[in-house]
């Protein structure tokens, strides 16, 4: 098991109202493997992402990410964690605005140990004419391909998308989505993607649905839809 | 409204340090501006007081010994309301316990205190009539050096008889707030300098001047008149052996306390008004900052309905309640310190009269010059919320404009640095204002502090100069008057003495057209192996058979060169006037500031062959000798050539207090400075930052982004800063009296290097001060909104 969550638990405390986000969350995730977590506004997928990210702590319960149990990591180790095992495509890009397309790829290839090349993921990625731009210079959609770049070139054993179409229209989408499922086959990278499209569900192999802080429907595709041919 | 009052003690609330730090700076510069304002107002009220009140003369005439009568004719004269004669004369005295010879003034007091000019102010005592007529009234500062007691016996000499005398009190005259002797001696020395008031008759009595006086002074109905009547004194007592009528302000002890008191005073609003001017642009940094991180916020007010005139006064607040806090805060603070400063200075100087007192038109003034100056910040980051409509602000911000900055187009090997500085030196483009004002203001800070440490090495610089290379003597000898040359011949007879050369110091005024120059002019030997005087070059210049040399302060005030002719007059020989040509310039150090061949001042000043001072060596350290030296006959003094910088550094004590205040305030200053801008950089660029945070980047990773930042923009502020300062200190160093020492331009390697340590450390504190704010961030709560 590459992903094992089990009885997971998070809660935000305001003043005096408690709010439990994470209720004992269980899930578990195959190597190689694409998984969807789908679910209502404020149900708690980001929540959990997070964790399972190691960006945010849980309050309780086991996450074990290839065999490392993250909730026991040290700030430094999760630090650590990040750099090496990770890599987070968010839905609003989030690069630097002051590098450009390759600068913002180096920067990150940098700090990682055994880094792809820049130029081969830039190709990957189908922006290797545009390397030299801003961000503010790129659409959207060439924006998401920076950030997937810039997301794979240190080779991370694990993909984390929050909504990564979210910002995108239907054409760019999938072509986005066509690109993760690319990278999934080629590096062999597991990948966990949020999404509020129950469409692209058809290209994972496990899809959860989270409701008010619990996975309440798991299932298990047998037959791989290619994105490019997901419909909408 | 109050929802806006609510915004912004919420916003204040979670930005505190950076608050703090502002505050600070005002807090600084009105602290600065009270101290020295009302340090300057006390001292001056203090002394114009006690001239008031103790009748300080308006005139002085110098006579060669007159018949009492002269006192009557003076009084007569129109125009003055009173006069009163004595005797003045200078002896040496010993003293039990003390090893030297002090050098006495004895000035002799009219029988009754009370209504006297020249009132004495007894700090304990009697007053000498009546049983004590015989008694001595001594010097305050003198008193306590040598410890005298009420009682304690001295001995003048006079007419080369040792005189007992009783102490019967301690006084202070306000003609000698001042006590020096004369113009010639920059600073006041406790040790070896002192007057003693006598009872006018007992004085002629001790020195067989029967019905005589050598001076008189005066009070006049109108003191605006002071020109006229001396001017009428001066032609009607030509034939009554009149030596000198001199003004008030003319008077070394008035004058000294003159210069001290305008010095003061433009200290008290040049370094303030730095401080505010860096305040404020702090101010204005920050504003700019919170206006556009509320920019949505501020759509959101807008499109409630609150008008643009009530939001742009809802951020002029902020600046205008910084200006206000922190003037408070400095008023309360720069009462005390005006407080101390003003004790401080009262040991400098004698002055019965200690005037504490609270201004409230100075305190008014700092606070409304910090609101104004606050107010005028705020307003100009504020107006920027006149441009924002509501549509538009609610509207996600623009996004960062990644761009080259023109460095890396015209520089290629720019584009090759560490990303973690082309990053750094784009922000710095992006955000050109702020870098720019930010190295404005570090540069201010940096040039304020080497500007006053300058001071130190100018000071450092002199004494070495002046010791290392110019003044060789262990010794000189001072005699009572004018002497034949021959007298040197007598010092060499001493066994220790290895050489002895002979050496003039005499008052003279020195002129060119309307510009006029009182100074001492030094009369040295040809080939002098103990005095050597420098060019601007560095090079030995000697003293010409004729003409004269001049320091470059003293040319600059006659407005002369080389070559120009300038008339020469003899302060005690009024009417003797010789043009004489200015033959070379030299450089300053201790001592005096003109000098000719001592036959040639001779010749000039019509003193036939005579000298008044010897320079000598000894064979081995001799304090011993220096006593017996003392001991002769015609030798009013002997002293080391360190004396002067003892004294010179005894009298700096109060600059050094200033330059003190002044440093620790620039580095309250430059802290906050560069604390703030490390702050706003962080909070601007939170969202970058921690989506590297999240790619794994470890907290001194990002630190060191915000960090190189700051070296960048401190490095130019101290490259600027250093220059900023070195101009700032010239300005300073005209300030200072010229005559009483002009201080050479010279800035020690070690200063910079100081500065450049200070800038140093106040990156490093203002970084590790901030290193929470990067360590604590929420990652999860930044990447979750959208801009
Ligand atoms: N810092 C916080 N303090 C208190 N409550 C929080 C905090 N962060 C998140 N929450 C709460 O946790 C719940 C889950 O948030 P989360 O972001 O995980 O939802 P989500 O499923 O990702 O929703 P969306 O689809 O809108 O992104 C929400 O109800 C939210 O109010
Ligand atoms: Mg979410």
């Amino acid at each position: 098991m590459f992903i094992d969550v089990s009885n997971l638990k998070k809660s935000y405390t305001s003043g005096a109202v408690r709010n439990e986000v994470l209720k004992g969350v269980e899930m578990k995730l195959d190597r190689g493997d694409i998984g969807v977590i789908l679910g209502p506004s404020g149900s708690g997928k980001s929540t959990l992402m997070n964790i399972i990210g190691g960006v945010d702590r849980a309050d309780s319960g086991r996450v074990h990410v290839d065999g490392v149990e993250i909730n026991d990591l040290s700030d430094d180790q999760l630090t650590e964690y990040r750099r090496r095992d990770v890599g987070f495509i968010f839905q609003f890009y989030n690069l630097v605005p002051n590098l450009t397309v390759a600068e913002n790829i180096e920067v990150v290839s940098n700090i990682s140990k055994s880094p792809l090349n820049v130029d081969e993921v830039l190709e990957a990625v189908e922006m290797k004419d545009k390397k030299r731009r801003f961000p503010r210079e790129l659409s959207g959609g060439e924006q998401q391909r920076v950030s997937i770049a810039r997301a794979i070139v240190k080779n991370p054993k694990l993909l984390l998308c929050d909504e990564p179409t979210g910002a995108l229209d239907y054409q760019t989408s999938r072509s986005i989505l066509k690109l993760l499922q690319q990278v999934n086959k080629e590096f062999g990278t597991t990948i966990l993607m949020i999404t509020h499209n129950t469409a692209i569900a058809a290209m994972a192999n496990r899809v959860f649905r989270l409701r008010s802080g619990k996975v309440v429907d798991e299932a298990v595709n047998q037959v791989i839809i290619p994105a490019e041919r997901i419909e909408w | 409204m109050k929802k806006l009052m609510l915004m912004t003690l919420r916003d204040i609330k979670s930005n505190k340090g950076q608050y703090i730090a502002i505050i600070m700076v005002v807090v600084v510069g009105i602290t600065m501006y009270n101290a020295i304002s009302m340090s300057f107002y006390n001292l001056n009220s203090a002394t114009e007081n006690y001239y008031e009140e103790y009748r300080l003369p308006h005139l002085f005439v110098r006579l060669n010994n007159a018949p009492e009568s002269v006192v009557g004719i003076i009084g007569r004269t129109d125009g003055v309301s009173s006069a009163q004669g004595r005797l003045v004369l200078d002896v040496p005295m010993e003293i039990p316990g003390y090893e030297g010879r002090v050098h006495a003034r004895i000035v002799s007091v009219p029988r009754s205190n009370d209504g006297a000019l020249n009132k004495l102010h007894l700090e304990e005592g009697r007053y000498v009539s009546g049983d004590h007529r015989d008694g001595a009234l001594v010097e305050k500062l003198f008193m306590e050096f040598h410890r005298l007691d009420i009682g304690s016996s001295i001995y003048p000499i006079i007419n080369g008889k040792r005189v007992e005398l009783k102490v019967s009190g301690k006084a202070i005259s306000p003609e000698y707030i001042y006590a020096v002797p004369s113009a010639q001696d920059m600073m006041p020395d406790n040790e070896r300098f002192t007057i003693l008031y006598l009872e006018h008759s007992f004085v002629q009595q001790l020195t067989g001047y029967d019905g005589l006086v050598n001076e008189v002074v005066l009070q006049l109905e109108d003191a605006g008149k002071a020109k006229e009547v001396k001017k009428k004194l001066e032609d009607r007592l030509k034939h009554n052996g009149l030596i000198s009528v001199t003004e008030r302000k003319d008077e070394v002890s008035y004058a000294m306390m003159d210069t001290e008191l305008n010095a003061l005073q433009s200290m008290g609003f040049a370094y303030p008004a730095v401080f505010l001017l860096i305040g404020s642009i702090v101010i204005y940094m920050l504003l700019i900052r919170l206006v556009d991180n509320q920019r949505r916020q501020i759509g959101v007010l807008m499109a409630l309905g609150f008008t643009k005139g009530a939001i742009l006064f809802h951020y002029i607040g902020y600046a205008l309640l910084v200006g206000f806090v922190g003037s408070v805060l400095g008023s309360l603070a720069g009462v005390r310190l005006a407080e101390v400063l003003t004790r401080y200075y009262l040991t400098f100087f004698n002055i019965p009269i200690l005037q504490v007192k609270t201004y409230a038109d100075v305190v008014v003034l700092g606070i409304l010059m910090s609101v104004v100056f606050c107010g005028v910040a705020g307003f100009n980051a504020a107006k920027r919320v006149l441009r924002i409509l509501p549509a538009e602000a609610m509207r996600p911000v623009a996004p960062i404009e990644g761009k080259k900055w023109w460095g890396e187009r015209i520089l290629p090997f720019l584009a090759g640095i560490r990303i973690s500085w082309r990053l750094t030196f784009r922000n710095m483009w992006r955000n050109k204002k702020r870098t720019v004002f930010t190295v404005v203001s570090i540069a201010m800070t940096v040039g304020l502090m080497i500007s006053i440490m300058t001071m130190l090495d100018s000071m450092d610089y002199l004494f070495d100069k002046a010791f290392g290379d110019a003044l060789s003597y262990d010794y000189k000898v001072a005699f009572t008057g004018s002497v034949h040359r021959d007298v040197v011949k007598d010092l060499g007879e001493f066994r220790e003495v290895t050489y002895a050369e002979p050496m003039a110091e005499y008052p003279v005024r020195l002129m060119n057209g309307w510009r006029k120059e009182n100074t001492m002019v030094t009369g040295l030997v040809q080939g002098s192996r103990v005095y050597k005087l420098f060019d601007m070059k560095g090079n030995r210049v000697e003293v010409p058979r004729e003409g004269i040399l001049l320091t470059e302060g003293l040319a600059k005030s006659l407005g002369v060169k080389r070559g120009d002719n300038i008339t020469i007059e003899a302060l005690n020989k009024p009417g003797i006037e010789r043009r004489i040509a200015v033959k070379g310039i030299v450089e300053q150090y201790l001592g005096g500031s003109a000098f000719m061949e001592v036959g040639a001042l001779d010749a000039v000043l019509g003193e036939g062959s005579t000298i008044n001072a010897a320079l000598v060596n000894l064979r081995y350290n001799g304090e011993e000798i220096a006593g017996d030296i003392e001991g002769m006959p015609y030798v009013q003094s002997v002293k080391e050539p360190d004396d002067m910088v003892k004294q010179y550094n005894e009298y700096m004590g109060l600059i050094y207090a200033y330059i003190g205040v002044i440093v620790v305030l620039s580095c309250i200053m430059g802290f906050a400075i560069i604390y703030n801008t490390t702050t706003i950089s962080i909070m601007e660029r939170r969202r970058e930052l921690a989506s590297l945070r999240i790619m794994g980047f470890t907290n001194n990773q990002v630190a060191e982004l915000i960090f190189n930042e700051n070296t960048a923009v401190s490095a130019m502020g101290l490259i600027i800063g250093m220059p900023l300062g070195v101009f700032m200190a010239a300005q300073i160093l005209k300030l200072m009296p010229e005559d009483m020492i002009s201080l050479p331009l010279v800035i020690f390697p070690k200063t910079y290097v100081l500065a450049a340590a200070t800038v140093a450390l106040f990156v490093i504190l203002a970084q590790l001060a901030n290193m929470r704010r990067i360590s604590r961030m929420d990652l999860v709560e930044v990447m979750k909104s959208r801009e």
